[in-house]
């Protein structure tokens, strides 16, 4: 039995496949009974777990929610509101963390320049690139600066999601880039695509 | 679904309306609460982040641009919190894919009878490593596709598959294990 198959169970289960993939699991499940118990078997799962939710806040997380952006609201006007506000911050973390790398990235200056400031596209991500979501208010400048010192081209993104696929330039280390960009506060995540 | 879609919901929240923002919360609260729990596994951590994703919803909801789904976006926004929480505890765990082996995963009588029972399933879902309880939680909580998950997840599809083929593998097992030894439901 093709493994693809059996991992395309579970999603035959919730209803999501194309068509085709349903009529390949279909096809497969009416050879093999053994499997189309597994299906079953999946869909009594899927069942049970629907049928039952752990206690969630319910109201009186909306009421806390709704109080929160109150005090938003209220915040006095002369003060930004704080993802705004980080913004100085991060041009100021991103100028000393330059420095920092300034050693690191020496031997990239050696090398002939990257041809488009930072900006390559490619048509898919290399081995070893890295996947990473910003704060959604970085602007344009910070983020040359971000890949600048951490030796990083864009190879991808952003993605509906926002995230962005990085490579590092030439022969660079992915690992060294990885933390220099995990040491950026406006950086929400950041991993590696293996 | 009843009243507006969640893409008129997210307009008008965008626009400052908190009865838009009240609706958004009771349509997707206990999903988006069930999915940081299977994260963090700690309900009082899984209520504060519910909180912030909410809060991030109400800040950025004019950002949405309608190239996924909204609910697609919306758990992207709480995985990547709840992966920024991992991190601040402590790095994050290797991956825990597993090597692909021979499928062993049992479906007898057993397995589909302990498939019907809360207890069980609750059980074996526990057992489950976060990134293997994450995926099959998703498909089967919230009925996302492979490839929405991958983007949820910001795992390519291959990886999701994986996934959840060894979670499904293993929450089979863990469910016939139960009966073969007779755990009560």
């Amino acid at each position: 039995m093709s493994g693809d198959v059996r991992a395309l169970l579970p999603f035959h289960a919730n209803g999501t496949l194309d068509p085709q993939e349903r009529a390949a699991v279909e096809a497969a499940l009416a050879a093999d009974p053994a499997l189309a118990r597994e299906a079953e078997a999946l869909r009594r799962a899927r069942a049970t777990l629907r049928a039952e939710a752990p206690p969630a806040p319910g109201e009186a997380g909306l009421e806390r929610l709704l109080a929160a952006i109150d005090a938003e609201a209220a915040r006095p006007a002369a003060a930004p509101p704080a993802n705004l506000d980080r913004a100085p911050v991060w041009r100021a973390a991103a100028a000393i963390l330059a420095a920092v790398a300034l050693g690191q990235a020496a031997w990239i200056a050696t090398r002939p320049a990257p041809e488009t400031d930072g900006y390559t596209l490619a048509g898919g991500p290399p081995e070893g690139a890295i996947r990473v979501a910003f704060a959604p208010d970085l602007d344009e400048a910070d983020l040359r600066a971000v890949l600048r010192s951490a030796g990083l081209e864009v190879v991808g993104g952003p993605s509906a999601l926002g995230l962005w696929t990085l490579a590092p330039v030439g022969d660079g280390d992915v690992d060294t880039a990885l933390d220099l960009l995990r040491g950026f506060p406006f950086t929400e995540s950041a991993d590696r695509i293996r | 679904m009843t009243g507006p879609d969640d893409t008129a919901l997210l307009a008008r929240i965008a626009t400052g309306d908190r009865d838009a923002l009240a609706a958004f919360y009771r349509r997707h609260e206990r999903g988006l609460y069930r999915f940081i729990l299977s994260r963090l596994n700690d309900p009082t951590e899984a209520s504060d982040l519910l909180h912030d994703v909410f809060l991030e919803v109400w800040r950025v909801a004019d950002r949405f641009e309608g190239r996924s789904k909204v609910t697609t976006w919306l758990f992207g926004i709480a995985w990547r919190r709840a992966a920024d929480r991992h991190r601040s505890r402590a790095r994050m765990a290797p991956t825990d894919d597993v090597p692909e082996t021979a499928d062993d995963a049992p479906a007898g009588e057993a397995c589909l009878l302990a498939a019907q029972e809360s207890e069980h399933v609750r059980h074996c879902m526990g057992t489950l490593k976060p990134d293997h309880r994450t995926a099959i939680g998703l498909a089967f909580w919230e009925d996302l596709s492979y490839r929405e998950i991958a983007e949820v997840t910001g795992a390519p599809e291959g990886t999701v598959k994986t996934r959840v083929f060894h979670a499904k593998r293993l929450l089979l097992r863990c469910l016939e294990g139960r009966v073969a030894r007779g755990a009560k439901a």
